[in-house]
């Protein structure tokens, strides 16, 4: 028993240490933020005079953040839940059901990896001005959706491939369609990996800027991930605001990942692997 | 008959939105490469044929042979460093009880982070004037004082690695929690009652059942390091001297800089074949293992 | 009664319906009621350089044509979206360009031909005859030139004279003056290209300028000499020997970012800096330095070779060719340059010097002394006898574009200087093939 516990201990500290260490960037960068611009210029880490916001009301203003919040959220969360399901049909349906071309399929989707994101830049961006599509929610959601399938059907998939099969053979000797049997018995197992899809989705494009800025071009369309650049110049960066702005563009995807693992991943730990 | 054939075609119809999607965006937009590799194309006037001279130059191209080999140190390091991170911190995880919970969360945070960011933070972690260097100055530590990677030849690629490295594994973490919570437990008490130590447990069943994402962390990041641009990018932006230049950063460079689009489809077209190739033959390998095994 | 009514009814409708008809005709083809907008793509310049062109370019404009609004985007990667763009045929109405790309963008008929515009406006006289011909394509104004911007030597005067030291104007000076900053553990030049690999042309053309000497780099940029003549070479030889003497951040150059060099200098860590004109003036808060500081022609690197400055056009605009309202675009631009005292207030908040010629009377009366200063500086390399070519203003694309992205393997050791000039070489020639021609 005192050996467990001391192996408990060790393990914990540990799992701290590592930790810790690996957000010292990350607290940098808050205690960076909260430094003005001059304070940095002379010297570029270090702590602050006092706590003084100013950074941040400045960043948000001058970054006109309450817009971009509001495209990049909509644009984040329509991108998630449209892949979600979009993504979550086609494991399903390649793992799970016998369908034709079950080997074309899935050799299709992770060969997409291989396909940079500059190569369709261009042409995109000129079939997308002849169809209107430029400066608009829908189009860039459209692109989202399509750049994160290759990634998330790999690990999807691989989820998919070590749930059990019992149920599915269950429900379809019991005559449900395939349909039923997505609702009813996949989805409630694989609520981790989609809760885990919706939430790496939503960062990706949350963070992406490449398209964003090729496609966005209008003031109020612009994301989050591209305000920060306002304060990145060609020859010189005002730091202060662009550490304001960073944690001011994390701040609502790290309450997101907070809700999400709460209510779902809890269950993950509550005993059933005992390792 | 009938039936069977039915029920094929309802599951391929789950597929096909994401097919079709994931065609019509990304392969029909990519087949362009196709065309302007045999062109001199220089993204504004009409482009000229020009057959294979692009594909010629870029075997002659050191710039782009030396971009291959840093290519294949980076899918090395994050075939391997990531995963033992990931996994072992998962690991330790499930034994440490609720405390797990907040440090779940510290892990993941610096995925959240865009690459901008992260690249000017740690550029100036690695800086000799103000950065981790005047730390190990004042510690006396002699040989570190000059700690300089990104402008020391022979270590800015594992510099900028280290800072993707930071920003990835959070992600494999949660990738392994996933996994990890598939395992059931039944095995692991079955083990436990053959008197299996914890090394054992893990080759012999924590391992075996989270194979399925093991070997897709694999295959994706063979595949996707091929592209990987980012974070020298906003580092090094290919220096210094080359030091870092990346497949990527080669094509981008050609494409955006010296205006060669149709050079730059070449080399694209090239990597976007050779990574698939590479798929393939490790798909094929896979399966031979499967059948053979059967 | 009954009549009357009538004759008032048809008149009171007649009149209603002539005005009615009257209104709806547009007065000029370009003036009219309707709500227009027009796009002005901008690279990424920090938020008070935008409100800068909001108080002095956009607020007169839409004093003066209500109806119309301008979307000022300001986007980075600006250069490279425009290319995109353009080639899709989706490029705003107006954008900022650099000089070498007018070559490009002209010869494929993107941008319209500004020549008329020259002469109605009397541009020739109005702004510098470099800074147009810098944005000229076979002969005629294709572009703008929206910013100059000199490159120089800043120097921390309090540093020089603490080390007993006098401003370097020739190689003997300098070389002290490096060397007993390096005895004092003072850094002798700041200068970071870390990401931004592009700055590595602020060090070739000051030693271009003052170790060949302009007159060597437009015979090179005109074909009459190659790269392998001894003073091109020897300009090259002598930066190497300088970095590897250690006068420049030690050679960690590579690993800092220009705004860590910067910071040193301005902590009294460095005595100079390879920066120019834009340094005291636009980029920096005016007043952040508390110590004695001056800017000077870059030293002569050799005996013969007058010390100089760099100019160039910083920024030039153009005008799509597939705009509806190229008039207005021209109309917003030239009522800010060519009207002296706006272009001058807004340089001394901040703004880039404009290409026009701007006399000392023309600005503000109360300006920072530190603005007066770069100003003064400007000015004086501006008009001085012997003048550089700074590369980003006067160098062919594929030229500047190889040595850019080359010329530290020089400083690594990666390749030897004979390959880099033959290569440079190369590229050089095939720009000329191209049609290329010095603008200076």
């Amino acid at each position: 028993m005192k050996r467990k516990r001391r192996k408990v201990c060790l393990l914990t500290a540990a799992a701290v240490i590592v930790t810790l260490v690996h957000i010292i960037p990350l607290a940098t960068i808050i205690i960076n933020s909260f430094r003005t611009n001059q304070e940095i210029n002379l010297s570029m880490l270090g702590f602050p005079k006092g706590i003084d916001f100013q950074n941040y009301l400045v960043a948000w203003e001058k970054g006109g953040y309450a817009s971009a919040y509001v495209n990049s959220l909509i644009i984040g969360a329509g991108t998630a839940f449209v892949e979600l399901f979009v993504i979550g049909f086609a494991v399903y349906g390649i793992q799970k059901t016998d369908c034709y071309f079950k080997k074309f399929f899935s050799t299709y989707f992770v060969a997409g990896l291989a396909i940079p994101a500059f190569t369709i830049l261009v042409p995109l961006f000129s079939f997308y001005n002849q169809a209107e599509l430029l400066n608009t929610r829908v189009g860039i959601i459209i692109i989202y959706v399509a750049t994160n399938m290759s990634f998330n059907y790999m690990f999807l998939s691989a989820f998919f491939e070590g749930m059990s099969r019992e149920l599915d053979e269950a429900a379809r000797i019991d005559g449900a369609t395939e349909m039923q049997n997505f609702i009813y018995n996949t989805i409630p197992m694989a609520k981790p990996i989609f809760t885990s899809i919706i939430l790496i989705t939503f960062v990706n494009t949350w963070n992406e800027f490449l398209f964003s800025n090729t496609f966005l071009q209008e003031k109020t369309m612009r994301t989050v991930s591209l305000r920060f650049y306002n304060f990145v110049g060609s020859t010189s960066v005002e730091y202060g605001y662009v550490y304001a702005a960073a944690i001011i563009s994390i701040l609502p995807v790290v309450v997101i990942y907070m809700f999400t693992q709460d209510k779902f991943i809890e269950g993950m730990t509550a005993g059933s692997v005992k390792g | 008959m009938k039936k069977i054939k039915k029920t094929r075609l309802n599951g391929t119809f789950f597929i096909l939105p994401a097919f079709i999607w994931h065609f019509c965006i990304i392969v029909v937009p990519a087949c362009s490469m196709f065309y302007y590799s045999l062109t001199n194309w220089n993204g504004l006037s009409k482009p000229e044929f020009v057959g294979l001279a692009n594909f010629r130059r870029m075997i002659h191209d050191t710039d782009f042979l030396f971009a291959i080999r840093n290519n294949l140190i980076w899918t090395v390091l994050f075939l391997f460093v990531p995963l033992v991170l990931g996994l072992g911190m998962a690991l330790i995880f499930t034994k440490i009880g609720k405390i797990q919970m907040p440090l779940r969360t510290l892990c993941f945070l610096p995925y959240v982070i865009s690459a901008a960011v992260s690249g000017k933070i740690f550029t100036v972690f690695y800086s000799p004037y103000s950065g981790v260097a005047t730390i190990f100055d004042k510690l006396e530590i002699e040989s570190l004082s000059n700690f300089a990677p990104l402008g020391d030849r022979a270590q800015a690629l594992y510099a900028a690695a280290f800072v993707d490295n930071w920003h990835w594994w959070g992600f494999v973490l949660v990738l392994m929690m996933s996994a990890l919570h598939q395992v059931s437990a039944e095995l692991y008490e079955a083990a436990d009652m053959e008197g299996a130590g914890f090394f054992q447990k893990l080759v012999h069943v924590t391992i075996p059942q989270i194979k399925p994402t093991i070997a897709a962390y694999f295959i994706f990041v063979i595949i996707a390091t091929f592209t990987t641009f980012d974070y020298v990018w906003i580092m090094t932006q290919g220096g210094p001297a080359g030091a870092t230049e990346l497949l990527s950063t080669r094509i981008y460079k050609t494409n955006f800089l010296t205006y060669e689009s149709g050079y730059s489809s070449a080399m694209s077209l090239s990597v976007c074949l050779f990574a698939l190739s590479v798929y393939l033959i490790l798909n094929y390998m896979q399966h031979r293992k499967g059948d053979r095994r059967e | 009664m009954r009549k009357i009514k009538k004759i008032v009814s048809v008149a009171l409708s007649l009149s209603m319906l002539s005005s009615m008809v009257l209104g709806a005709i547009p007065v000029n083809a370009a003036e009219t009621d309707e709500e227009i907008t027009i796009t002005l793509s901008w690279t990424n310049i920090p938020a008070h350089k935008q409100e800068i062109w909001q108080k002095y370019v956009f607020d007169p404009f839409k004093e003066k044509h209500p109806n119309v609004t301008i979307d000022f985007q300001c986007i980075p990667d600006q250069e490279q979206t425009t290319r995109v763009q353009l080639a899709a045929g989706a490029a705003a109405d107006m954008f900022s360009m650099d000089c070498t790309d007018v070559f490009d963008f002209a010869s494929s008929g993107f941008i319209v031909n500004l020549q008329e515009y020259r002469e109605k406006y009397n541009l020739d006289e109005e702004m510098y005859d470099w800074a147009l011909k810098a944005c000229e394509y076979n002969g005629e104004l294709y572009a703008l030139p929206h910013s100059v911007e000199t490159s120089d030597m800043t120097y921390n005067n309090d540093l020089l004279k603490e080390l007993g030291l006098e401003v370097p104007q020739t190689r003997e000076e300098f070389e002290k003056a490096c060397e007993t900053a390096l005895e004092q553990d003072i850094i002798p030049i700041a200068w970071g290209y870390s990401g931004v690999p592009v700055l590595v042309a602020w060090f070739y053309g000051h030693y271009l300028t003052t170790y060949a000497g302009p007159e060597n780099v437009k015979k090179l940029l005109n074909g009459e000499i190659t790269f392998e003549d001894e003073n091109i070479r020897g300009a090259f030889e002598t930066m190497k020997a300088d970095w590897d003497a250690g006068y420049i951040n030690d050679k960690k150059s590579g690993a800092i970012s220009n705004d860590e060099a910067r910071s040193l200098f301005m902590n009294g860590k460095a005595l100079f800096n390879m920066e120019g004109s834009w340094y005291p003036m636009a980029d920096v808060e005016v007043g952040t330095w508390k110590f004695d500081w001056g800017q000077a022609k870059w030293p002569s690197m050799r005996d013969g070779v007058p010390a100089a400055g760099d100019i160039s056009v910083g920024e030039c605009v153009g005008i799509n060719s597939k705009t509806e309202y190229p008039e207005l675009c021209m109309e917003l631009l030239l009522d800010f340059y060519l009207n002296r005292e706006r272009a001058a207030a807004a340089s001394a908040e901040g703004f880039s010097t404009p290409a026009a010629k701007l006399s000392a009377e023309d600005y503000p009366e109360e300006m920072h002394e530190d603005s007066v200063k770069a100003i003064a500086f400007e000015k004086e390399i501006m008009s001085a006898d012997i003048v550089g070519y700074a590369p980003w203003g006067f160098f062919p694309s594929k030229m500047k574009v190889y040595i850019d992205d080359n010329l530290d393997k020089i400083l690594y050791d990666q390749i030897t200087l004979d390959e880099f000039l033959k290569e440079a070489q190369e590229r050089l020639e095939q720009d000329l093939a191209d049609g290329y021609q010095f603008a200076g």
